[in-house]
């Protein structure tokens, strides 16, 4: 017996392209624009190509600034300021939608390309799929898509057609493989096929990414989001966007051990449609409640600071807060949009501001309200000049230079309501890719497509070819060994 | 009593120093220097792989009790997270190689695990770490494990795929590297180019969702980590197509493998910096 160069190499480093196994009739059909552009998606350096150009836009997204969400609404501010950081260079990168790549249209021309080759993928490798579990009838017309590269390999016998095939069988049988002969085929043909309910893995992969995309596309052009809301107990908010709840905080409960330190907080919320209550839950951090067409989520927590005072001479101090419209009052009551929020409140009568800012803390330590107060005129808080006057924990007096405070301190939850639907179809995408993927390479199924012939000189050939996307695979090495010591002369 | 700072560096020291035994060992295994070589390099990588284990153990426990929240604080320390680096790469490679006699592969994984535990011994613990409730939750911590493993799994990858590339060269003088035995460099590449997909696409896919959870939306905390992850399994991803394809695409599949690798790498330690500054 003698073999060819192939069988000692892994398939991939295959020789020049051969001609097809003999006895076949690879289709020489003329390409229609539509096949040909069937066969431009198909093809591997297509999707290559494709997969190269993502991770450059998401290489991209994580080295230049990309456009935050809070600089939606003023686009040009934000711009601004990106420009003329670093002069012209940024022109180019804002011309080519480099600040906010995910929002491209380039990108998103990107990501339909991706879908479309996605679904073709998908479209073949369901017809392999379905050809060798289903229908399991192969013709010479199947050879096309097959035969339009070399076989892997190739393996010559002195013994006759006949004995390769019966050994070629016995090999199969034993491997575990079932065959059927291939019709229309001069010369015996046989696809042999194991394991191959595993071949659905990978039209499914495919499929699960291409819901992914269209996941993708639903969140981004469909659903809304409202601003956090930051509502007392017994408030209620109409949700709007077209739906008729009204949603009422009944209670939130912000859960601290002995020493102060948060352990977690939640909300109890009622839901009510027409004023009548509907329904109730608790809401709390991970944990929204989602109903028909809503979903509520508790996003985290801000103080609530009131405060009174008055000076070293007895005179209640007036305060003038900017959070409540410039109101002057002699009893403030603050409440922080965001954690990351600061607030300032002028002492009138005294040229001082107050800044509050807040930092909420897990486990590890207590929720913090930071007073500094400042001259009027020098609002940087982050001046070394500027020190924190006040550090609280919880309610109590403070006492800042002449000025003595009463502070209040209470925590709001901040609710957010939204609807976004696609969210559910990429999460499912992504578990249900992941799956596949993992049943896919776990169980390994295989497809060959064996071709025995009369070579050069009389000796039988046996050519092995595996399906087009399938060819880098190693498991045909010790199939092909073994084949090669079964049809060896002593074999 | 030792102080726990001290006690991790000791045991960051040990690991290096068996690292430099198991590439000692491996070096003399591949120019098939008599001895029980390959023994040795296995019995101290897997030494190594327990030191640097306590390591990360001593360093959580000085940042709080490590069984509540270990890659919560993890993902906040750049010296945990360079360590934890090389602790996954090693104990993939283990679990991987497992009767897969690529010596060759074993000396570059070590090699670059010794690096990351030179780099980790230069670098300054981080002093007061204090995770907020979001990245105390199981499913961060979930999503971190995840990201390390697909991390060790490209930096396998990345070995193979080197040590492919290198081979024609290295052939002539080193036997071992010779046919056959670079069929299960390419076995090796492909299984730890799977398990860093499946890694990641998990770590990925509990990121979004836990996300998803909390605000509403697809996008996390805007962490170029997460970013960089996205890109090293694209190219992870573009590895495996490569691999399975075959034919001229097949010869970039090694090369592809140490793009991912470095990419995840080079992107989770930048990242690191990119947040502590």
């Amino acid at each position: 017996m003698t073999e060819d160069t192939s069988i000692s190499r892994p398939t991939y480093t295959a020789g020049p392209e051969a001609e097809a196994p003999a006895g076949s009739s690879p289709s020489g059909q003329r390409l229609e624009p539509l096949s040909l552009i069937w066969r431009v998606f198909a093809s591997p350096t297509t999707l290559l190509a494709l997969l190269g150009f993502v991770a450059l836009a998401v290489a991209l997204a994580a080295v230049i600034p990309q456009l935050p969400p809070q600089a939606a609404d003023d686009p040009q501010a934000w711009l601004a300021i990106q420009l003329g950081v670093s002069g012209q260079a940024s022109g180019f990168i804002y011309v080519l939608g480099l600040f906010d790549i995910y929002h491209a249209f380039w990108f998103h021309t990107l990501l339909a390309l991706m879908g479309l080759t996605l679904f073709v993928w998908c479209v073949e490798t369901a017809s392999l799929a379905w050809k060798a579990t289903v229908r399991q009838r192969w013709g010479a017309a199947d050879f096309s898509s097959w035969g339009r590269h070399a076989p892997q390999i190739h393996l010559f016998s002195s013994h006759s057609s006949r004995t390769a095939l019966s050994r070629l069988h016995e090999l199969l049988d034993q491997a575990g493989y079932a065959w059927v002969d291939v019709r229309g085929m001069a010369n015996p043909n046989q696809v042999a096929v194991r394991r191959a309910l595993a071949l659905w893995a990978e039209p499914v992969v495919y499929s699960a990414l291409l819901a992914i995309l269209l996941g993708l596309g639903i969140v981004s052009n469909w659903g809304w989001q409202a601003q956090g809301w930051q509502p007392a107990p017994g408030e209620s908010h109409s949700v709007g966007h077209g739906t008729d709840y009204t949603i009422r905080l009944d209670e939130f409960e912000l859960q601290q051990d002995e020493a102060g330190r948060v352990l977690g907080y939640g909300s109890k919320i009622t839901w009510l449609q027409d004023g009548t209550a509907v329904g109730q839950g608790r809401v709390s951090s991970g944990h929204p409640i989602m109903l028909p067409g809503v979903t509520v989520r508790q996003v985290g927590y801000v103080p609530v600071i009131q405060m009174r005072g008055k000076d070293d001479t007895g005179r209640p101090l007036a305060f003038e807060a900017e959070a409540e419209g410039l109101s002057v009052s002699n009893d403030t009551k603050v409440v922080l949009a965001t954690p990351d929020d600061r607030a300032l409140i002028l002492v009138l009568g005294h040229d001082r501001f107050l800044a509050l800012t807040f930092e909420p803390a897990c486990s590890q330590g207590k929720p913090v309200l930071q007073i500094v107060l400042l001259q009027a005129g020098s609002l940087d808080t982050t001046s070394a000049e500027q020190r924190v006057q006040a550090v609280i924990h919880e309610s109590g007096l403070v006492e800042l230079e002449n000025l003595h405070v009463e502070v209040d301190l209470g925590y709001h939850p901040i609710l957010q309501v939204d609807h976004r639907p696609g969210a559910g179809l990429i999460l499912a995408g992504m578990m249900v890719a992941l799956i596949a993927m993992a049943v896919g390479w776990l169980v390994r199924p295989q497809l060959l497509w064996i071709a025995v012939s009369t070579g050069e000189g009389g000796l039988t050939l046996v050519q092995i070819l595996a399906p087009p996307k399938m060819r880098g695979s190693l498991w045909r090495e010790p199939l092909a060994s073994r084949l090669g010591e079964m049809l060896s002369d002593d074999g | 009593m030792m102080g726990e700072p001290f006690a991790a560096d000791l045991w960051t020291g040990l690991a290096a120093l068996l690292l430099v035994t198991a590439v000692i060992a491996y070096g003399l295994e591949l120019f098939r220097v008599r001895g029980r070589w390959a023994l040795w390099a296995t019995g101290a990588t897997i030494g190594a792989v327990i030191a640097l284990a306590v390591a990360l153990v001593v360093i959580a426990t000085t940042h709080g009790r490590w069984w509540q929240s270990p890659l919560a604080v993890l993902s906040l320390d750049p010296r945990q997270v360079v360590l934890g680096l090389a602790l996954a790469t090693l104990a993939v490679h283990l679990v991987l190689a497992w009767r897969l006699p690529v010596d060759a592969t074993g000396l570059v994984v070590v090699l670059l695990a010794l690096v990351l535990v030179l780099i980790a011994g230069f670098m300054v613990e981080a002093s007061e770490l204090s995770p907020d409730c979001d990245q105390r939750t199981i499913p961060l911590q979930l999503q971190w494990a995840l990201f390390l493993a697909g991390t060790g799994g490209l930096a396998v990858a990345g070995s193979a795929g080197l040590t492919l590339a290198l081979r024609a060269g290295l052939a002539r003088r080193i036997p071992r590297l010779q046919w056959p035995l670079w069929i299960d460099l390419h076995a090796l590449l492909e299984r730890a180019t799977a398990l860093a997909l499946a890694s990641l696409g998990a770590g990925l896919a509990v990121s979004l969702w836990w996300s998803w959870q909390l605000r509403g939306a697809l996008c996390t905390t805007h962490e170029p980590r997460e970013g960089w992850v996205i890109v090293a399994l694209l190219v992870a991803a573009m590895s495996f197509l490569a691999r399975r394809t075959g034919g001229r695409w097949g010869r970039w599949s090694a090369g592809l493998a140490m793009v991912a690798a470095s990419v995840a790498i080079l992107g989770l330690l930048t990242g690191l910096i990119c947040c502590t500054i």
